[in-house]
């Protein structure tokens, strides 16, 4: 029952879009999933009532208001919204009572609701847009990250390349890449990135993700081929620490 | 190619400005749908992951972290925490309802007077201050909104058969 935190001290990292594609994704391979909205501007919740009207039919609608999403997969799909620092442990603990994997939407902002979130993870995923910006701020969370694991508690980081030109790889994206390595193997990043491409944006407005759409796009793809990579990084991880243990 | 995409690739290290959009995306090709399939349902059984929360061994690590203290907290001073949602319900780790606590407010006589002539009507002052809260967002659960809560004893009782 993995908890997986999307995190960066940077806005408009595409944390929103990793989290809703990702878990949608997840739920259509038929994982039980919930997310946490933690991020005060509430886009991810936006997003799960569009999801809601789309998915559950209308007279169902009302009825079944607060419940989970079933999918024909298997999987459901369920977004908790307003988690404060108040509120994080009921919400973790209803979260993880209801589903098997959960995500967190975490504010685009350096704060203790951060922290909290990133101390009850077991991964923390970093997106990050090939910007010096983003690259400064993705180190950041990644040397937070670095110091919450406890003896006995992992929490490990991935980064997240996110928005990457579809054209191929630019200057700045190379130069991205070897920065990105030249922090070894303490925080690795996923092969698979997030492509830059329209139908995430439209998205927020259609309440479908990328395979709900066409099963077949190139973008869905890119979110099966990132989901499949987060399965097996978890799974990676798991074995690890049994093995340590 | 334009000068203009010529100055363009050469800023940005890449002469395929004009490739096609599919071979970047061939990187991004499903493996075996099997696989995720099968470590979605293998991840799902786990029990060593997604660890109980312990808020004291959280309230420790947050101290021992080096950014610990120094955080800024995203809370509105003065305002009660919202509930993560309708659903939520504040819970002890066995998954029971915390008992109700008792809550003790000043108000203006008068606001009392009032309250105390609609409770005689109906219901307790409890469920008409209840009610208003649902009224203006506050997420009280159907259970919790219960009319009249006291027992009915002696007389009343009798006059009530």
């Amino acid at each position: 029952m993995p908890v997986i935190s999307y995190a960066s001290g940077k806005g408009g990292s595409c944390k929103t879009t990793s989290v809703l594609s990702v878990g949608v994704e997840l739920a259509m391979k038929g994982g039980q999933v919930a997310v946490m909205d933690c991020d005060p501007n509430q886009h991810a919740a936006k997003f799960y009532k569009l999801f809601r009207k789309v998915q559950v039919p209308a007279g169902d609608s009302k009825r079944n208001k607060n419940a989970p999403v079933e999918l024909s997969g298997g999987g459901s799909f369920h977004i908790l919204p307003d988690v404060t620092e108040k509120n994080f442990a009921s919400a973790l603990r209803e979260a993880q009572g209801a589903a098997a994997f959960v995500l967190l939407d975490l504010p685009g902002v350096d704060s203790k609701l951060n922290l909290i979130a990133q101390l009850n993870s077991d991964l923390v995923v970093i997106p990050l847009q090939p910007s010096r910006m983003d690259l400064d701020d993705a180190f950041r969370a990644a040397d937070d990250v670095d110091h919450a694991s406890t003896p006995g508690r992992y929490v490990e980081s991935r980064f997240l390349l996110a928005r990457w030109p579809v054209l191929g790889e630019t200057r700045t994206t190379k130069h991205v890449r070897k920065q990105l390595e030249k922090r070894g193997d303490r925080n690795r990043s996923f092969s698979v990135p997030l492509f830059e491409r329209t139908i995430f944006k439209e998205m927020t407005f259609s309440g479908k993700t990328p395979g709900m759409i066409d099963p077949d796009s190139n973008a869905a793809m890119n979110i099966s081929a990132m989901t499949t990579e987060l399965l097996q990084t978890l799974d990676d991880m798991n074995n690890r620490h049994e093995a340590v243990a | 190619m334009s000068t203009k995409k010529k100055e363009q690739a050469e800023l940005l290290d890449t002469d395929d400005l004009d490739q096609d959009e599919e071979e970047g995306a061939a990187s991004a090709q499903s493996p075996s749908e099997d696989t995720s399939k099968n470590l979605v349902a293998r991840l799902s059984r786990r029990s060593d992951g997604g660890k109980p929360l312990d808020e004291a061994d959280l309230q420790a690590r947050l101290e021992r972290h080096p950014k610990g203290g120094k955080l800024p907290s995203l809370e509105r001073p003065g305002t009660a925490p919202p509930s993560p949602s309708a659903t939520v319900v504040d819970t002890n780790p066995d998954g029971e309802r915390y008992a109700p606590v008792n809550l003790k407010i000043q108000v203006p006589l008068y606001v009392q007077d009032w309250l105390d002539q609609q409770a005689k009507a109906r219901g307790s002052k409890r469920w008409h201050i209840l009610r208003a809260l649902k009224a203006i967002g506050c997420p009280v659960e159907e259970a919790d909104l219960y009319e009249d809560g006291r027992r009915i004893r002696g007389s009343a009782r009798d006059r009530m058969r």
